[in-house]
């Protein structure tokens, strides 16, 4: 039996170690869609990490109950009904915000971090140790979206939240708030994490 | 066979409690969100039509100065918006939404007309999947302010309404600035508009005229 490693590691693995988006290059469809303003990026952040961490402590509690050969299908209704439940207070509580997100908030039940976090882990262990990778791993989701959002917000708009922060001659990167301005900053930034922070990637080979 | 049941069984359990969840935080929310969709669709006629709703105003506040001052009128396949001043009794003006192909796909607008038929007083672009920051920026207040006041009279009754042209070259009251940077876009808006204020002028005005 391996040891359980201790939470401070679980989390501080999800978060950075083995980070969803630089490391596992899981989340892309998302992290593509909603970074062009720091906004919209703030609320699939908070609806990503409440439904990845409650799925994970759900699927945990359920773990003993749940016979093997069902247990996607149990994850997949976990994790709908979170996202669900997070759409609904949009809708109802931030509908501007909602009509921007689009389809991106129910494509969060998509997203294989959080399916991948309930059947590597959750599933597996006790839903402490659960929550925690749960909390760690979606914050290591949305502090990589918000670095992006906020450059691609500052160079597309000039702007974050919606403030101006450059000169006015200041001549806007239209390219950064496009598809392919994500894809050019999410490249470039698991290139600058890896090259400073190659051993730990290495480690893993 | 034992474990087969067992299965079905706990499925069915867990899917039970789950969406009964589901179901009944929709159920709570239900009005809030149907108010919100209705708000936001109601904004956009009470925009062009010029019809003040107090600044920061909540959904509910919209849906209220909707149904006091705007009716909506079927004429065949067109809803009409009429909007009614305050009073309640003369008409202010007409609204109907005007959809077509933009650049990379469907651009929907709100057009709101004076009662006489002879002028636009506003016009708002609410739905489009133009490039951000380019083609998107026909949703900017400078962009649609300058179609209000535009006469809707043509040189022979024919022609166009108005033209687009690159921003500070403009000569005429017929010409609007387009957006900087694009032209597909601005295009798009001018041959759109053109072809329904068209259609709008000759087919439903005298619709409107029959029914009221």
């Amino acid at each position: 039996m391996p040891v359980l490693p201790s939470n401070k590691e679980i989390f501080k693995k999800g978060l950075w170690i083995e980070n969803p988006v630089l490391r596992q290059v899981l989340g892309i469809c998302s992290t593509l869609a909603v970074t062009n303003l720091v906004v919209n990026t703030l609320v699939m952040n908070a609806g990503l990490i409440f439904t990845l961490v409650m799925s994970s402590w759900t699927v945990s509690l359920l773990r003993n109950y749940t016979p093997d050969r069902i247990r996607m299908m149990v994850q997949m209704l976990v994790i709908s009904s979170y996202v669900i439940i997070v759409d609904i207070f949009i809708k109802a509580y931030l509908p501007d915000i909602s009509v921007a997100l689009g389809p991106y908030v129910g494509l969060i039940i998509t997203n294989c971090i959080v399916m991948g976090r309930c059947e590597a882990f959750a599933r597996l262990n006790p839903p402490v140790p659960a929550l925690l990778d749960g909390l760690g791993t979606s914050l290591g989701y949305s502090f990589v979206l918000l670095i992006i959002a906020v450059v691609r917000e500052t160079l597309g708009f000039g702007t974050i939240l919606g403030i101006q922060i450059m000169p006015d001659g200041f001549v806007k990167w239209t390219i950064m708030i496009m598809a392919p301005g994500a894809f050019f900053m999410l490249g470039i930034f698991i290139w600058i994490v890896r090259s400073f922070y190659p051993q730990i990637y290495e480690e893993k080979g | 066979m034992k474990k087969g049941l067992y299965s079905v069984i706990y499925m069915f359990i867990v899917t039970l409690c789950f969406t009964s969840v589901v179901s009944g935080v929709r159920l709570l929310n239900e009005e809030k969100i149907l108010t919100n969709i209705e708000a936001r669709r109601q904004s956009v006629i009470l925009d062009v039509l010029k019809i003040k709703v107090g600044a920061g105003a909540g959904p509910e506040e919209i849906v209220r100065v909707f149904a006091k001052n705007v009716k909506p009128l079927r004429l065949n396949e067109d809803t009409i918006y009429i909007g009614y001043d305050d009073d309640g009794l003369s008409v202010k003006g007409y609204a109907f939404s005007v959809t077509g192909p933009g650049f990379w796909g469907p651009i929907s607008s709100m057009v709101g007309i004076d009662k006489e038929y002879s002028r636009i007083i506003g016009i708002n672009f609410f739905d489009n999947v133009e490039t951000p920051g380019l083609g998107a920026r026909i949703t900017e207040d400078w962009f649609q302010a300058q179609f209000t006041g535009l006469p809707l009279e043509r040189k022979d009754g024919r022609g166009r309404f108005f033209t687009l042209k690159q921003a500070g070259t403009r000569k005429t009251l017929k010409e609007l600035d387009a957006v900087t940077g694009a032209t597909q876009t601005s295009e798009a808006v001018d041959k759109l508009l053109n072809k329904e204020l068209n259609r709008f002028v000759q087919e439903v005005v005298p619709l409107i005229r029959k029914e009221i």
